[in-house]
């Protein structure tokens, strides 16, 4: 074979343009030629054996470094480009500008309180400087959003603005640290605006109490620094990196269910977008939502401290952080991994030709599925009140529970057939398509799907949707029954 | 680290009057994105004496923070400067509203015995030139001063 050697490599191979070597692949050929020049090896290889990450091989115009290529047998004669690949980029460069740094001022107390701070190499004065300019939007004041709060709040972050429009309930309490008994029924935003005054008075905490839509999300999020993606839906999710992308904020993202926990950093300098990654939601209703599907209470302490983590080093300007990347974690087994996000040149964000250029114009609730397709029939809903007048005073309806075991085991309905979702079309001809059926979820997203994958599969009876599902359901007393669902 | 006998780096670097100007003038076009090139001159005196800048060949959008020269467009260029009569001596390339200092990226990166110039950019005006090198295969880079030769009045 004969390697064809880059002028930037030559010195450690007798400084030769092209060496003939003997060889049947790229492998044996490298093998061969750094046998003779050993010098050579120590350049081209890390200790263990792997190519170090400027070798780059071409045979004619295409890239043979991946180590696919490595034992492939070449056809005589084949001529091996040895080149480096030049690359390089720019120290990791804080979120705040040094002018707004040099703007913040610490004063005595200030010194006292985040002494541990200023005592660490990569922070001191002037990484605690930015974090007081620092100015964050932190969507969702829930379960990952009760850690992000607490955790930026006490670190010293200048501006929070939290974004919440739900109240607290008392299923809250499981996991949303934030919020206390006291603050049952009390806007979350309210609670936590109280939790971060008590934590620290100089600290500017914006409550917004409304939900994150297509047409306020800009006006929330534009001229911050930074978003924290705390939410527990798709919808919320592609919103709010959609507008991250438009806006050019980046975003920590994080997400749990059950036991398994994500993190990443989305759009940052122009990096990946959470659509990159997630092109598309899962089909409605497959994979319940966090507030359906649960999770374990220490779980959204773990991931939202991960994103605080995430938010204060990019603030600062430090370490390696997780753009790009995908942290997964599964608490259950205690094991993690962290998976490359690559940017997508076709994504409609934030790809080459985007096609999505403002987030009004983008219907959300479609593509998430949220909405009643127009080519599908229209789907009959009964309101939990309804329901109950027709359970007691007949025609005798079926009712179809099609939630998990495990969510039936928390609050069961009386007198239903249980087929979850996906044995929905094998079982069909449990139903009697003379009689009326009803389907019931936990939030009344999934029973549309339950009937639409009856439709498909040729179910011709009459079919309701329980609407707002069980969550609906819990006031309505059934007097046969007498007892609370 | 592994230090190899065959790699040595100049203790000095003489920068002709074209190379700063050459460069300065990448990197302003390049901005807000990084600019990237190549350096050539004459290696046993360590004078550099002709800047060539290449394609940035990072994708969309996030050029402002890394470069990538492309190995064939550089391989095209190397046969080029051959017939020139210059030495293969380095690479230069932008930091964009960030200081001279070497990314942990630059540093992985770096082919030991070549010369590695940064110039720093902020809001577009163009700062010191700072010059780094490796002799061995691992561990950090040094810095290698280097003497600007100012342009002759004319
Ligand atoms: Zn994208």
């Amino acid at each position: 074979m004969k390697i064809y050697i880059s002028a930037t490599l030559r010195i450690f191979f007798g400084r030769n343009p092209v060496i003939e070597i003997p060889g049947e692949s790229i492998g044996e050929t490298l093998n061969n030629l750094t046998d003779e020049y050993p010098e050579g090896r120590k350049v081209l290889f890390e200790e263990s054996g792997e190519l170090r990450r400027f070798v780059q091989i071409y045979i004619g115009d295409e890239n043979r470094t991946a180590k696919e290529y490595r034992n492939v047998k070449l056809p005589a004669g084949t001529e091996i480009l040895l080149l480096p690949a030049i690359a390089g980029g720019s120290p990791n460069a804080s979120l705040i500008p040094d002018d707004r740094r040099k703007a913040a001022l610490l004063d005595d107390s200030e010194v006292e309180r985040f002494g541990r701070h200023l005592l660490l190499k990569d922070i001191g004065v002037k990484g605690q400087k930015r974090i007081k300019a620092a100015r964050v939007v932190v969507a969702g004041a829930g379960a990952l959003g009760s850690p992000v709060i607490q955790y930026l709040a006490a670190a010293g972050v200048g501006t929070i603005k939290v974004v919440d429009f739900d109240d607290v309930s008392l299923e809250n309490l499981q996991s949303q640290v934030l919020h206390t008994t006291r603050d049952l029924k009390r806007p979350k935003v309210a609670s936590a605006k109280d939790k971060v005054r008590n934590i620290n008075r100089n600290i500017n905490l914006e409550a917004e109490n409304i939900k994150l839509e297509a047409d306020n999300i800009v006006s929330v999020i534009d001229g911050y620094d930074l978003v924290v993606d705390c939410t527990d839906n798709y919808k919320a999710r592609y919103l709010i990196s959609d507008a991250c992308v438009l806006c050019g904020i980046p975003e920590v993202f994080g997400a749990i269910y059950q036991f398994e926990g994500q993190v990443g950093i989305f759009n940052l300098n122009g990096g990946p977008c959470y659509r990159c990654q997630f092109p598309e939601p899962p089909e409605t209703g497959l994979v319940p939502t966090c507030a359906e599907g649960g999770a374990i209470s220490p779980l959204p302490g773990i991931i939202g401290s991960i994103q605080a983590n995430e938010a204060l080093k990019l603030i600062i300007g430090i370490g390696e952080h997780l753009d790009g990347k995908l942290l997964v974690i599964d608490s259950l087994y205690l094991q993690s991994r962290i998976l490359q996000v690559r940017k997508n040149p076709e994504c409609p964000v934030c790809g080459t030709n985007a096609a999505i250029t403002t987030v009004e114009d983008y219907d959300y609730e479609d593509f998430c599925g949220l909405k009643a397709r127009e080519e599908e029939i229209p789907i009959e809903g009964l309101t939990p009140e309804e329901l109950a007048r027709r359970i007691e005073n007949g025609p005798p309806v079926t009712l179809v529970d099609v939630r998990e075991p495990h969510e039936r085991s928390i609050l069961r309905f009386p007198g239903v057939i249980v087929i979850p979702i996906g044995q929905l079309a094998r079982r069909k001809n449990e139903l009697n398509p003379e009689v009326d059926t009803v389907f019931i979820c936990k939030e009344g997203k999934r029973s549309i799907l339950a009937i639409n994958t009856l439709r498909e599969a040729g179910y011709a009876g009459p079919m309701y949707n329980l609407k707002g599902g069980m969550d609906a359901m819990k006031d309505i007393i059934f007097t046969h029954e007498g007892a609370w669902l | 680290m592994t230090l190899l006998k065959q790699c040595c780096l100049p203790d000095h670097l003489t920068f002709g009057s074209d190379v700063r100007h050459a460069i300065e003038l990448a990197a302003i076009c390049a901005y807000p994105n990084e600019a990237c090139g190549i350096l050539l001159g004459h290696s046993e005196t360590g004078t550099v004496e002709k800047a060539l800048a290449m394609e940035n060949r990072t994708g969309k959008g996030i050029s402002g923070l890394h470069y990538r020269i492309d190995p064939l467009d550089l391989y095209r260029q190397e046969r080029r400067i051959e017939k020139e009569g210059y030495d293969m001596m380095g690479f230069f390339h932008s930091h964009v509203e960030a200081e001279t200092i070497l990314s942990d990226e630059d540093e992985g990166n770096m082919i030991p015995g070549m010369i590695y110039a940064i110039l720093p950019v902020f809001h577009g005006k163009p700062g010191r030139i700072q010059t780094y090198g490796k002799t061995g295969t691992d561990g950090k880079a040094t810095e290698i001063s280097i003497r600007l030769e100012e342009k002759a009045k004319q």
